[in-house]
């Protein structure tokens, strides 16, 4: 069990007051490059929301309330940094905690943490004797703090439990990112439990059970068991690569609309992000997203990813979704009228914004951004236009930036017919399938009496995909799916069959798809490919398929 | 001296992220930023202090400026306040 440096009160000699000061600044320095560090690496490793949890207290640590109390101590009582320190922190954690408000009593937890991490350099006591128990165990304690957990070992922690605290502290919250069983806030915990003792640390009912005997222990670890090798199996199919059964891989990737699908996204198998939809930092509400706020954002799932590449999509809306901050005239046919780019290259300031925006995050991460709704390679032109000049603005004002590898969406029938045209100004394409059916077949799919017109495996759309594949190839460039009909594994053969390198889908239809894809050879798939086409009607293709699961 | 009463319309009050945005904007300018809140008067510098007023929601606070670049300074901490305290590019 976890012991607190004991910090004694020294009388200081006069002489030294100041020195001893000194001495507190540069334990405070210190313990500024440990938070620092710390909280980068529960970026990389964990998220914003843990990374937030330190430089909150990178803040608190250079209040100048906390300080400057901490100076007083050692001036007025001429005694040692460690106990000032301590004394000071103390005080006004409980000065926090004295309010009538949850938060602020949360907020003393970060004010004691972060005290006793000075008055821990200041002692010279490592705070890391908790984070290595010498066999597996389970730390039980009257409180541990964020950071304590923070720096443990998982292989040889294996849960913890706390007398005080509670699950929305940032204990909790940092326990739970790390996969680590926890209980929080059993009152008299410590009484009842003895270093030596056999736990069961029950973190889904907050249970912490005490020497059960061998047959309920038995039952906990087969439950514990269970756990493990239903999460393995899970893991195990989500992790393979979607390669058919003579080699040929094809990446899969997830659709996301938010920085949290993410790790959903990771956990059903995606290999990569094949289309982060921006929208969402610009519906709802009153004002345009500031570039800090959009750079945050892009910069967050970038990091998630941690390599794997993600394909950033501009902002894609239209006539049919008013935005209140946005003077749009209304359109007779939003469909076919401005929307995706064409609404960007119209609205260029806000379009220039996000543009800043991802080509600072590219600088930091394996990003690729795609522009919407292109049907003319002058808009492409224009487009290019305008991000050499946002990169020189960049350039100029010394702000680190990367032209990202740029790319369009294929999804007007015009683009995807001429897309030779294309790839000579951009390096990828991404087709998608939704609206290139809707425009090709001239029909709603969300109309009723024509919905079944808009079949996404109308051989129209086929050959049209066929096209973009073959110019692709001869470009020398890339070429992913990232409509519905990418996620349907059904339509998996035709997909592999005609050669695209990518196809980007929701999470939870991932392994699904894997799965079609892993079930087949390339070779099958191509003949396969080849007969759709050549069909008539989206129904015989859909008969040709039936022929593959049958 | 200067002063000007804002409302926080963060959404959470002036608490986690919009007080740490206060803070830092705060500590920026060379004069006092002072905050007043029913009565209790602290330093915008202090992150603990601002958090200890526990100022909610759709609250006003008057906003105190003092020294040099007062009136700048107070110009865009009321910026910043009208803009839900939320950092801009």
């Amino acid at each position: 069990m976890p012991g607190r440096p004991s910090v004694e009160k020294r009388v200081i000699a006069e002489e030294v007051v100041e020195a001893e000061i000194a001495r507190l600044h540069a334990a405070l320095q210190d313990a500024r490059e440990e938070l620092e560090a710390l909280r980068d690496r529960a970026e990389r490793e964990l998220g914003a929301e843990e990374a937030a949890i330190f430089s909150a207290h990178l803040l608190m640590l250079e209040d100048p309330e906390l300080v400057h109390r901490a100076e007083q101590y050692i001036r007025t009582e001429r005694c040692n940094a460690e106990w000032a320190q301590k004394r000071a922190g103390e005080e006004i954690a409980a000065e926090l905690a004295a309010i009538p408000d949850d938060y602020l009593r949360a907020r003393a937890d970060d004010v004691r943490d972060v005290s006793m991490r000075v008055v821990s350099l200041l002692s010279g006591v490592p705070r890391a004797a908790l984070s290595k128990p010498d066999q597996p165990a389970i730390i039980v304690a009257d409180e541990l703090l964020a950071s304590d957990i923070a720096h443990f070992d998982r292989s040889m922690i294996l849960g913890i439990a706390m007398q005080t605290g509670s699950p929305t502290s940032h204990a909790a919250i940092l326990a739970r990112s790390m996969g680590l069983p926890a209980v929080l806030g059993a009152p008299g915990l410590l009484d009842a439990v003895r270093t030596g003792d056999v736990l069961v640390v029950n973190g889904d009912a907050g249970e912490v059970i005490i020497n059960p005997d061998a047959a309920e222990l038995a039952t906990w670890e087969e439950q514990r068991r269970a756990r493990d090798r239903r999460r393995q199996e899970l893991q195990a199919l989500s992790a393979l690569p979607a390669a058919t059964t003579d080699g040929h891989a094809v990446e899969v990737a997830a659709n996301i609309g938010f920085p949290a699908d993410v790790e959903p996204a990771l956990a059903a198998g995606a290999e990569g992000v094949g289309l982060f939809r921006t929208e969402f930092l610009f519906l709802d509400r009153a004002a345009p997203p500031s570039e800090e706020e959009q750079f945050a954002a892009y910069s967050q799932v970038a990091r998630a990813l941690a390599g794997r590449k993600v394909i950033i999509r501009t902002l894609d809306i239209g006539g049919d979704k008013h935005l209140p901050w946005l003077a749009q005239e209304n359109e007779a046919n939003p469909f076919l009228g401005l929307r995706g780019a064409r609404l960007c290259l119209w609205h260029q300031e806000v379009f220039r914004t996000q543009l800043r925006a991802l080509l600072r995050a590219s600088a930091e991460g394996n990003i690729w951004v795609m522009f919407p709704m292109i049907s003319d390679v002058k808009e492409v032109l224009e487009i290019r236009r305008v991000v050499n000049e946002v990169s020189d603005q960049l350039a100029a004002a010394g702000v680190p930036h990367r032209v990202p590898t740029l790319g369009i969406m294929v999804e007007v029938p015009s683009a995807a017919l001429t897309v030779e045209a294309f790839l000579d100004e951009v390096d990828f394409v991404s087709i998608g399938t939704n609206d290139l059916t809707q425009y090709t077949l001239a029909a709603d799919r969300t109309n009723a009496s024509v919905a079944s017109l808009a079949d996404p495996l109308h051989p129209a759309v086929l050959r049209l995909i066929a096209h973009v594949v073959e110019a692709v190839r001869q470009a020398g460039k890339w070429v992913g799916v990232c409509g519905d009909l990418a996620g349907d594994p059904v339509a998996a053969p035709v997909l592999v069959g005609l050669g695209v390198d990518e196809l980007s889908m929701a999470a939870s239809l991932i392994p699904e798809v894997k799965a079609a894809v892993r079930s087949l050879s390339f070779a099958d798939a191509r003949r396969l490919a080849l007969r759709a086409k050549s069909c008539r009607t989206a129904g015989e293709v859909r008969e040709v398929l039936q022929q593959v699961t049958a | 001296m200067r002063e000007a009463r804002v409302t926080v319309n963060t959404g959470v009050g002036l608490h986690a992220r919009p007080a740490a945005v206060l803070v830092q904007a705060a500590k920026k300018f060379a004069c006092s930023v002072m905050i007043e809140y029913e009565g209790q008067t602290v330093d915008a510098r202090s992150i603990l202090q601002v958090l200890s007023l526990g100022v909610k929601d759709g609250r006003q606070i008057t906003l105190r400026t003092d020294g040099e670049g007062e009136a700048e300074a107070l110009a865009a901490l009321v910026a910043l306040f009208e803009n839900g305290l939320v950092l801009d590019g």
